[in-house]
């Protein structure tokens, strides 16, 4: 099967300092898969989710590599070509559903705005697709949600509306920018759950940021772990956590607490695995330029 | 290794906290008062690490900031170190201060973004006076003791990272080696590897100082690796705690399992996302009903019981089954139900067989056998055991149909038997059925309890504990049978259409009903069956949090209990009619003086200076009036030396004689004696804070001489007669003073005027008011001259320089916040009432509806507004402007429709439109209660909007009005746009 979303060594830096800020990072989607990028803050699991959908920041440049989408290069589709894409073909489920929302605005018109725009439905069809789309995300009074204003939800309810919003659009690849980060643990479990019922039902793959490894445990089938820009370990989410290859990815599930096991010492990755890692990044870096010297 | 000890360092009591909604739009849109801890009691020991948690909103953050009194509780007791430290003031608790730290969430907010780490660290210390020895020295041991580099002592907050920064906030806690520490979500938002690594420093930093901590977190885990012990909270109450270990191994709430289950793991479990506890909510849409079924199950699977218990089914065909209270209502529809599906043989248990019923059976070939059974006659139930010895099903229809009977008969030791059946009946028959029914190979029992047993109904309290205990048993039961083949099962129906529902009108169910969805439940082995749609509805509403949710269900189901738990003194309340109490003058002999008090009993002094008429009805009620205010107001009988007691009216006669006695009465020794009295206010019982004055007429020069010649501290007077005579005193007055003046005052010609302003003008502490049109005593009712908008003006300005000077300072938004919470949330007409003075009004201005007077209001509120807002009814917050005795809320009111609302539009049917409209609000407030609303709104954008107003024509608009309202930029003059061309391109 042909992959989805095909990342080939991309790398990006910040324009002032040239500090890299993905180094030669690589990963392919397969159609359905969900991809889940781990790391600490500063790792570069936003930075690749920006890229994807083309908003990288104005102070970071892309120095190498391709994105490519069933096999087009989103790097150089421009910002023309990617308004097309996004939200038909490729769409974003924030962090934080309140600044997502527009305050002012009704959740109806919200819905509709995508629909109508994206997909060419009237505004009739745009509000009973809006209306079934919140029903199946299991909200149960959805003309009152189609009425309210964004402030008038719950946290878990607002990423419910973006999630159904989200998928609505039948893109075939989602980027999900830590969707539960802000929200409380049992409904971090309901809105899982939802976005996995809805990627069942939808045939959608996603690319799932997280700092969290619980979270990625549970809901990914891939996993890359990164370190300052860098994929330290990339594999199937079975084999990551039974087996963990790289020193970092497993000084990471050492430090998080858990409460099955309470005598476990919470260890911080230490100093020596920090230490290896900076030596391995050094030394892509010198690869780095030791293969464009050869190209030179 | 912590030193724990056994001797409790922090103890909340029964803590309760009641703060405005943060949400404004929520519930009519004014923030209402929520109730965010019910009750809590916690203790923590010395040296003990104690972890709180809950998920937001569950009141963890405020009951920790009610433990080191960043709240005070609203009720409860907060216990430190074996001070009651509940109502201590700010001096009070400065040496508690100190040995009470705290670490917050966000330590780039917490710490001063304008000082450098080391002031960070320092200004603690320096604040107690603790700083020994040399101040950078301190500084880089402090930041050593939390692993950070003493360069860092120079750098701003900014400047580090957001663990660095916690570790200051680490530092900076323990700098004053207290004896408790609060931590609220310190490590949230924190890497994982930095979170260990502060986590391991919190707690090697604690255990050296032998303090106590209190961890507030919503992380499980985290609290699970810290702390001894735990508490649980929810919806502001602690649902459990015990020692970490015992709640993680075996939680007791069904809540905390949720918690904890809800914990992703780092480690792959394919069952994790589709595992139980709460989950989806039921939906519409096509998955509805089995959402509904798993939510349900789910979150009612009982806490011990284990998952392999399988459930266990049965089919009534051919079975034996036992019903007790069969002659009547559920059970008797029970019998006709396992009849009807085919069961072999029942027992109809009823107290007295004569009585049986016939029941409709239909020619079914079920054996019905009546036996006499009186579940609470112990001897009864054995016998019946030894009668009904092939039974595999037990339904359990513990009756309380007497208890009304035994309530109107006064017999108080009958109704509670009568309750006591519930509990003791259903657990007497299930004891002695139970070998019965594991004799012939297992079977199920069902008890039927009413889910009213679960809603604390202040009605019916003694029915639903008695219900709430008859559903633990049958939880208690449940675990202990199943491992026997029997299933027991609670059915829980809501109201059901019995003679025990007679008088609750609302939404009943047919007895047969609840029968079949019972039976059906026996039949699948569930484990709680809630037929019908209301019962349903009752479990989910008690399942939600939302307190307006219950009161709404409550108030359907008992129309009393709007009103019911409200105490009967809490309707208005008279003031203090005041006495007579004497004043010893400095030159010996003894004056009177009228003292009114504040309802509370205490309050600044405010003395009333005297007319010409002496202390007369109209100084007793302003009197009466300034102690609603909040004041102890006093009035001295400053004609005593000429004679005592001048009570005077306003007649002609009646001035003739205070003219006379104005001729002789000595000005100067007057201030002296006002003076004494302001000594005698100083000590007087009930004062606290400073003294002011306000005098009339006569009184208001006074006033102006007591400003310059006493230590009052703040001096009103009206229409004051002769200060022009007393300007040489201008230059002593060193208080505020406000004089008030009459532009037709005959007593105070214009060239007196002129001379007194240019005299006090400029003085800044002065204030001078003319009232133009006026004429002397314009504020006295019943007078000549009163007029009543210059006398609301008069006093607004008096009151706010007294209550600048005096106070005392009323939080009015709270006050008005108590009120809409009564009125829109709770919607309790009594309450609403008590925050209000005794003779309150409301008008709303554009139909003119309202209520003037304490009965009169009360009627309209409870009649006529408080339940007619429509459903979807929304006020949305604007601007609030708050004054000294007012406060203006501009607000969008919208709705729908959909019924007929008797104040705003009264005798206009529904139209079902969509209305927004401006909607401005000015409360007027006497002391810390209501005394008056203006509402006023635009009626005819309202009726244009609801189609009763063509605004073909005329220069009005619909719901462009509260668009406008909320942004500006929408087009203005549009309906003057033909005149408004006429000015385009002219010079501005």
């Amino acid at each position: 099967m042909s992959a989805l979303l095909d990342i080939r060594s991309l790398s990006a830096q910040l324009k002032s300092t040239d500090q890299p800020v993905l180094r030669d990072v690589s990963l392919t989607l397969q159609p359905r898969e969900v991809h889940g990028l781990v790391g600490e803050s500063g790792a570069g699991k936003t930075t690749i989710a920006k890229a994807i959908l083309g908003i990288l920041p104005q102070a970071i440049a892309v120095t190498g590599g391709e994105v490519l989408f069933e096999g087009q290069d989103l790097l150089k589709l421009g910002r023309h070509g990617m308004r097309a894409l996004l939200g038909r073909e490729i769409a974003l489920i924030p962090q934080d559903p309140l600044t997502a929302l527009n305050p002012s605005r009704r959740i109806a018109s919200q819905i509709m705005d995508g629909l109508i725009a994206k997909r060419g439905l009237s505004r009739r069809e745009a509000r009973d697709r809006a209306l079934s789309l919140l029903q199946e995300v299991y909200i149960n009074d959805p003309e009152r949600v189609m009425r309210a204003f964004p402030h008038q939800l719950s946290g878990g309810m607002r990423q419910r509306v973006l999630i159904a919003s989200a998928f609505g659009l039948e893109p075939r690849l989602i980027i999900a920018d830590e969707p539960t980060t802000a929200l409380d643990v049992t409904v971090q479990k309901q809105i899982l759950r939802l976005i996995r019922i809805m990627q069942d039902v939808h045939n959608t793959a996603i690319v799932f940021v997280t700092h969290d490894l619980g979270v990625v445990a549970q809901i990914c089938d891939r996993v890359s772990v990164l370190y300052a820009g860098k994929v330290v370990e990339q594999s199937e989410v079975t084999v990551l956590f039974r087996d963990p290859q790289h020193a970092y990815t497993r000084a990471l599930i050492a430090a998080n607490p858990r409460y099955d096991d309470p005598n476990a010492s919470l260890v911080p990755v230490s100093d020596t695995v920090v230490r290896d890692l900076h030596a391995d990044l050094d030394g892509t870096a010198s690869r780095g330029s030791a293969v464009s010297e050869t190209v030179s | 290794m912590r030193a724990m000890t056994t001797t409790p360092l922090v103890e909340a009591e029964g803590i309760h906290l009641s703060l405005p909604a943060p949400d404004s739009g929520a519930l009519l849109g004014r923030s209402r008062m929520i109730e965010i801890l019910k009750g809590i009691d916690l203790t923590i020991r010395r040296g003990e690490a104690v972890g709180i948690v809950g998920e937001s909103g569950s009141g963890k953050t405020s009951l920790g900031r009610c433990l080191v009194r960043l709240h005070s509780p609203t009720q409860g007791t907060v216990t430190f170190d074996g001070t009651d430290i509940t109502r201590l003031d700010a001096t009070q608790m400065r040496p508690y201060r100190r040995r009470m730290q705290m670490i917050f969430q966000d330590p780039q907010s917490a710490l001063n973004p304008r000082q450098t780490v080391a002031t960070l660290l320092t200004r603690p210390l320096e604040t107690h006076g603790l700083l020994n020895g040399a101040r950078m020295e301190t500084v880089a041991s402090l930041l050593d003791s939390v692993g950070l580099a003493p360069h860092l002592a120079h750098a701003y907050p900014h400047e580090l990272s957001g663990g660095q920064r916690q570790r200051v906030g680490i530092a900076r806690a323990v700098a004053l080696k207290p004896d408790f520490i609060l931590a609220d979500e310190i490590v949230s938002g924190l890497d994982v590897s930095t979170q260990a690594q502060i986590l391991a420093l919190l707690r090697e930093t604690v255990d050296e100082l032998g303090a106590s901590l209190a961890f507030i977190s919503h992380d499980l885990s985290v609290v699970r690796h810290l702390c001894d012990r735990v508490v649980v909270m929810k919806s502001g109450e602690v649902l459990e705690q015990g020692p970490t270990a015992s709640v993680f191994a075996l939680p007791q709430h069904a809540y905390t399992r949720a918690l904890i289950d809800a914990i992703p793991l780092p480690e792959p479990d394919p069952h994790w996302l589709d595992s139980n506890a709460i989950d989806m909510p039921p939906t519409n849409g096509a998955r509805k009903a089995e959402a509904i079924r798993q939510t349900f199950e789910e979150a009612d699977q009982p806490p011990h019981e284990t998952k392999s218990t399988g459930s266990i089914t049965m089919d009534i065909r051919d079975q034996v089954a036992l019903v007790t209270g069969s002659n009547r209502g559920i059970g008797k529809s029970f019998v006709e139900e396992l009849a009807r599906r085919g069961a072999k043989r029942i027992y109809a248990g009823m107290r007295d067989t004569s009585r049986r019923p016939n029941w409709a059976v239909n020619g079914a070939d079920t054996e019905i056998i009546p036996i006499a059974l009186d579940i609470t006659r112990p001897e009864q139930i054995v016998q019946a055991a030894t009668k009904a010895k092939d039974i595999t099903l037990l339904v359990n229809n513990a009756g309380v149909n007497h208890v009304q009977r035994a309530i109107d008969a006064d017999d108080a030791g009958a109704a509670r038997a009568e309750m006591e059946t519930n509990y003791f009946g259903t657990l007497a028959m299930s004891r002695a059925f139970a070998p019965v029914l594991e004799a012939n190979g297992g079977g199920a029992i069902a008890n039927m309890l009413s889910i009213l047993g679960q809603v604390c109904l202040p009605t019916m309290a003694s029915l639903s504990a008695s219900k709430a205990a008859a559903y633990s048993a049958t939880q208690g039961m449940r675990a202990e049978l199943a491992g026997k083949g029997i299933n027991v099962i609670a059915v829980m129906p809501g109201a059901v259409d019995t003679d025990m529902m007679e008088g609750y009108d609302i939404d009943k169910m047919p007895p047969d009903e609840v029968a079949r969805e019972a039976v059906d439940g026996v039949e699948a082995g569930d484990w709680n069956v809630y037929p019908g749609d209301m019962a349903k509805g009752l479990r989910e509403g008690l399942m939600s949090d939302d307190l307006a949710v219950q009161r709404q269900m409550m108030a359907a189901l008992d129309p009393s209990f709007a009103t019911a738990d409200t105490a009967p003194e809490a309707n208005g309340h008279a003031p203090d009619k005041g006495a007579y109490v004497d004043i010893t003058a400095a030159d010996g002999g003894t004056f009177k003086a009228y003292v009114s008090k504040p309802e509370k009993g205490s309050g600044p002094a405010l003395i009333l200076l005297q007319e010409i008429f002496g202390i007369n009805d109209y100084m007793r009620s302003m009197a009466d009036h300034f102690a609603e205010e909040g004041y102890v107001a006093i009035v001295p009988d400053l004609f005593w030396r000429i004679e005592p007691g001048v009570d005077l009216g306003y007649g002609e006669e009646d001035f003739q004689k205070g003219f006379g006695l104005y001729q002789s009465f000595d000005v100067d020794q007057a201030i002296k004696d006002v003076q004494d009295t302001i000594n005698a206010a100083k000590t007087m019982d009930g004062v606290v804070g400073k003294v002011g004055c306000i005098g009339y007429c006569l009184g208001g020069m006074l006033a102006y001489l007591t400003a310059a010649r006493t230590d009052v501290d703040v001096a009103v007077g009206y229409y004051a007669v002769g200060v022009e005579n007393h300007l040489d005193d201008a230059d002593q007055i060193t208080c505020p003073l406000v004089l008030h003046f009459a532009g037709e005052d005959k007593f105070c010609p214009p060239e007196a005027r002129t001379k007194i302003y240019s005299a006090l003008e400029a003085k800044p502490n002065v204030q001078l008011h003319l009232y133009d049109g006026q004429d002397h005593a314009f504020a006295t009712p019943g007078r000549e001259h009163y007029d009543k908008p210059a006398t609301m003006m008069a006093y607004s300005r008096s009151l706010a320089a007294l209550r600048r000077e005096l106070g005392p300072i009323y939080d009015l938004e709270h006050l008005w916040d108590m009120h809409c919470y009564h009125e829109f949330a709770t919607r309790d007409v009594d309450a609403t009432m008590a925050t209000m003075v005794a003779e309150p009004y409301v008008n709303h201005i554009p139909t003119m509806t309202g209520g003037v007077g304490h009965d009169h209001l009360k009627r309209f509120y409870k009649y006529h507004f408080v339940d007619s807002n429509p459903d979807d009814t929304k006020l949305i917050p604007v601007s609030r402007t708050i004054g000294a005795d007012r406060l203006v809320d501009e607000m969008v009111f919208c709705f729908t429709h959909t019924r007929e609302i008797d104040w705003m539009l009264p005798g206009i049917e529904p139209t079902g439109k969509y209305v927004e409209v401006p909607l401005v609000g000015i409360i007027n407030f006497r002391g810390d209660k209501l005394y008056h609303e203006h509402i006023y709104w635009d009626q005819a954008s309202v009726l244009v909007q609801i189609g009763k107003l063509d605004p073909e024509g005329l220069p009005v608009a619909g719901i462009e009005t509260a668009k406008k309202l909320v942004d500006e930029t929408l087009p203005s003059n549009e309906l003057m746009s033909h005149l408004w061309e006429t000015s385009e391109g002219k010079p501005i």
